[in-house]
């Protein structure tokens, strides 16, 4: 299968924070969420991608092209930074039209491209419409066609559905999968939120102190997570055992134990929380672990703080690695999930 | 709020004045000290009669009937003694009835600080008009009348109290005293902000009133010359070639300094670099340095005789002192500042954010510059740019010292103002001030209309 876009031991340093070594590979048309905290470097990594930062070591390939050196003009890479960051004293079809215009495309060819993609992403009615009036979901979309209408063969989305409210939230990840799909144009989008990532799509790549922590399938990536960061981060704790001899426990594979069911952890009840689609139990184990539980949420009825209450876990424990082992090189797309050790 | 009881005690009120008026009436008519059965005095004891039965039938307002029927009473017995005449008494009498009409209005339908300030401004007019001024009863007279007017809003309060001061206090700048200040309450009263914007309003009118005292001469002196004279001075052919040359070496001079400080400020903005913070100070150092001193410095290092003078001779043909050269070296290097720091500072409102986008999109470090910066900055600068040209038009010290030749108008006010005196040069320096003020006037009025992004791009439309 050949590979799209290929970095190999990216680095960057500035001042305390070090990007990298980061390497990462991405299959043509392949979607894949950076998914980590605050802070942790990705939008750094997208940066050095589309060439608005300079990495200190390692090499960018793109088509098999090495465009490591190259300005961001001359690497056929979108990007759609987290503000949407519009030109204010153009309107929405000028923004759109912004970069065919540096591409020398004649004026009816340009217009008719601008039109194609406003259609596509459902905001043609606001082509006359100046930015500052434009709503957070409205202005993300324009900044995604302005990046889209240049055909890039990669696409880098930093946040893009951060700062929108709920339904906003849900018709702009839509958009985005509607304009993948008619586009097939790789890729990446970078969000802190995990909720957010399932939303996006199917490849998932977790990020912590510049650095990849594990990169996989969604799936396989929350049910089984690499190392203990992963495992906090994604799932919300339920890291039992000693060091060098993690495991994890999903908070969807404890259920309180039914009679006659095999009790795993015995604790006490300190937390019920609703939330509506599930419920979460927080059970305090009795050397001071809390146990987080994801139920549904008619299994809480009857449950009072401060009980006995015995877990079943419905599958086996899920060991950790180390967070310092794991170093992967992703040569092509759907390979198998997690690959450890060098 | 007003109940039966409080309706009875004012009527009871109302009848003991009236039966103190016919007591007195009759007291005094009895000792001789008025007509006893004079017209006017019976006038107004039946006068004052009705207003009782109106009030005893609870149709006209209890207070003001009162106050009235004591004013008339008070008139009747002592209005002769401080009126000059009967005419002038009742002209009194009418006046201070609308005042207690206008009064018990203001008490009823405002809040109480309306009432204060309407009574005070009654006190202050008397101790002005009556007390501190001799025969100023018809003016007293005339602003009560415009009082009651301008009671029931504080703003035309102020626009009275700006207008009675102006013509009591600044009689022979009466007219320009009452533009500038009514200019100033219009802007304070106009003004719009946040809900609870009082004390920006207050800082606002305190700015204003000591700018006042700045602009006074210039008002004094545009409003106290005749537009005639205005006119004879533009036909003189030594003032149209001075004004003309001005322009000509002003424009040339913002023309340079467009050119040189527009990179340069980008650069500024953009970067940080050893020595950015001395750069700026140098930058505006002409604005530091006497304009004199900026004068001789440059005569002493670029005029005649001098090596990098005569280099420049040499190289192009032509001295820099006493040509137009000189005059352009001068502005430019008196108004740098003001469209270098302009520039500097609209270029740090462009977010650099924008260009790094520009640059994702197929565009080169320069496309961005030339379709984003610059037409976001492109206000700024311009604004800038009118700045500097009125600098450099303005300039006189400088200038007189390397170029006093060819005449500049403000070389030439100042020739004039030399060897005929002030009264003399007046036309030609009103004509100066009408001519800058308008021009920079329209010209910044023209760049704020411009949309904030100047122009679109092509096809945007």
């Amino acid at each position: 299968m050949n590979t799209l876009l290929s970095i190999e031991g990216l680095t960057l340093a500035r001042g305390g924070f070090v990007l990298g070594p980061v390497s990462l590979a991405l299959g043509p048309g392949e979607r894949l969420v950076l998914l980590g905290p605050s802070g942790g470097g990705k939008t750094t990594l997208l940066r050095c991608l589309c060439g608005l930062a300079a990495p200190d070591e390692g090499r960018i390939r793109l088509q098999g092209r090495d465009v490591s050196d190259l300005p961001p003009e001359r690497r056929d890479v979108g990007y759609v930074p987290q503000a949407a960051t519009l030109f204010p004293h153009l309107d929405v079809a000028g923004n759109v039209a912004f970069g065919l215009r540096s591409i020398g495309l004649p004026a009816g060819e340009r217009a008719a491209r601008v039109a194609g993609v406003l259609e596509l992403l459902g905001i043609a009615p606001l082509a006359r419409r100046r930015t500052a009036g434009l709503s957070g979901g409205e202005a993300k979309r324009v900044a995604l066609a302005r990046s889209l209408v240049l055909r890039p063969s990669l696409l880098l989305l930093d946040e893009p559905l951060a700062g929108l409210d709920g339904r906003a939230r849900d018709s702009m990840a839509e958009a985005l999968r509607e304009a993948w799909e008619s586009t097939r144009t790789a890729t990446i989008h970078v969000t802190h939120d995990r909720e957010e990532a399932w939303l996006l799509a199917g490849r998932c790549a977790v990020m912590d102190g510049g650095r990849l922590m594990q990169d996989g399938p969604i799936e396989e990536v929350f049910r089984r997570p690499a190392n203990r960061f992963v495992a906090e981060f994604l799932g919300g704790g339920n890291v039992l055992g000693t060091e060098g001899n993690l495991v994890y426990v999903r908070p969807e594979d404890l259920v309180p134990a039914a009679p006659g069911e095999e009790a795993h952890y015995a604790g006490t009840l300190t937390a019920v929380t609703d939330r509506g689609a599930f419920a979460e139990l927080r059970v305090r184990l009795p050397d001071g672990t809390v146990l987080l539980a994801r139920v549904p949420p008619a299994a809480i009825r009857g449950l009072a703080h401060g009980s006995p209450l015995p877990l079943h876990r419905r599958a086996p424990p899920h060991p950790l690695g180390d967070v310092r082992t794991f170093s992967p090189f992703w040569p092509s797309p759907g390979s198998p999930a997690v690959e450890k050790g060098d | 709020m007003t109940g039966r009881g409080g309706g009875r005690t004012v009527a009871s009120l109302t009848g003991a004045l009236l039966a103190a008026h016919v007591a007195a009436h009759i007291v005094l008519s009895a000792s001789g000290g008025t007509e006893p059965f004079g017209l006017l005095p019976l006038l107004l004891l039946a006068a004052n009669a009705v207003v009782f039965l109106l009030l005893l039938t609870g149709r006209g307002e209890p207070l003001l009937g009162g106050a009235v029927m004591f004013l008339v009473a008070a008139h009747a017995f002592v209005g002769d003694l401080v009126a000059p005449d009967a005419l002038t008494s009742g002209a009194i009498l009418l006046v201070n009835v609308l005042v207690v009409y206008v009064g018990t209005k203001v008490a009823r339908h405002l809040p109480f600080r309306f009432l204060a300030a309407f009574v005070a401004s009654y006190f202050v007019l008397y101790a002005t008009f009556v007390l501190l001024l001799d025969n100023a009863e018809a003016l007293f007279l005339l602003f009560l009348l415009l009082l009651c007017a301008a009671a029931r809003s504080f703003r035309l309060l102020a626009y009275f109290w700006a207008l009675v001061l102006a013509f009591t206090f600044f009689q022979p700048f009466a007219f320009e005293t009452l533009l500038v200040s009514w200019f100033a309450l219009s802007a304070v009263f106009g003004a719009r902000g946040a809900a609870r914007a009082g004390l920006a309003k207050v800082f606002l009118g305190a700015g204003l009133a000591l700018l006042t005292l700045v602009f006074f001469p210039v008002v004094v002196s545009v409003l106290g010359e005749n537009l005639l004279n205005v006119g004879n001075v533009l036909k003189d052919a030594r003032v149209r070639a001075a004004l003309a040359l001005t322009f000509e070496t002003a424009a040339i001079s913002t023309g340079v300094l467009l050119a040189v400080t527009v990179p340069l400020a980008y650069g500024i903005s953009r970067l940080r670099f050893p020595g950015r913070t001395v750069l700026l100070s140098v930058i505006d150092l002409p604005v530091v340095i006497p304009q004199s001193v900026a004068g001789i410095a440059l005569i002493s290092v670029l005029g005649r005789n001098q090596y990098l003078g005569e280099f420049v001779h040499g190289l192009i043909g032509v001295p820099v002192d006493n040509t137009r050269l000189g005059i352009v070296v001068a502005q430019v290097l008196v108004s740098l500042p003001f469209l270098a720091k302009a520039a500097i500072a609209a270029f740090d409102a462009v977010p650099a954010e924008l260009e790094a986008v520009a640059r994702t999109l197929r565009t080169s470090a320069f496309g961005a510059f030339r379709r984003v910066t610059l037409p976001l900055a492109s206000r700024g600068i311009l604004l800038g740019a009118v700045l500097a040209f009125a600098r450099a038009a303005g300039e006189f010290g400088a200038i007189v010292i390397l170029a006093p030749t060819p005449v500049t108008a403000p070389v030439e006010a100042y020739t004039r103002f030399l060897s005929a005196g002030a009264a003399e040069t007046a036309p030609l320096v009103v004509t100066l001030l009408l001519f800058s003020f308008v021009m920079f006037f329209l010209l910044q009025t023209a760049i704020r209309l411009l949309p904030a992004g100047a122009a679109g791009e092509g096809d945007a439309r």
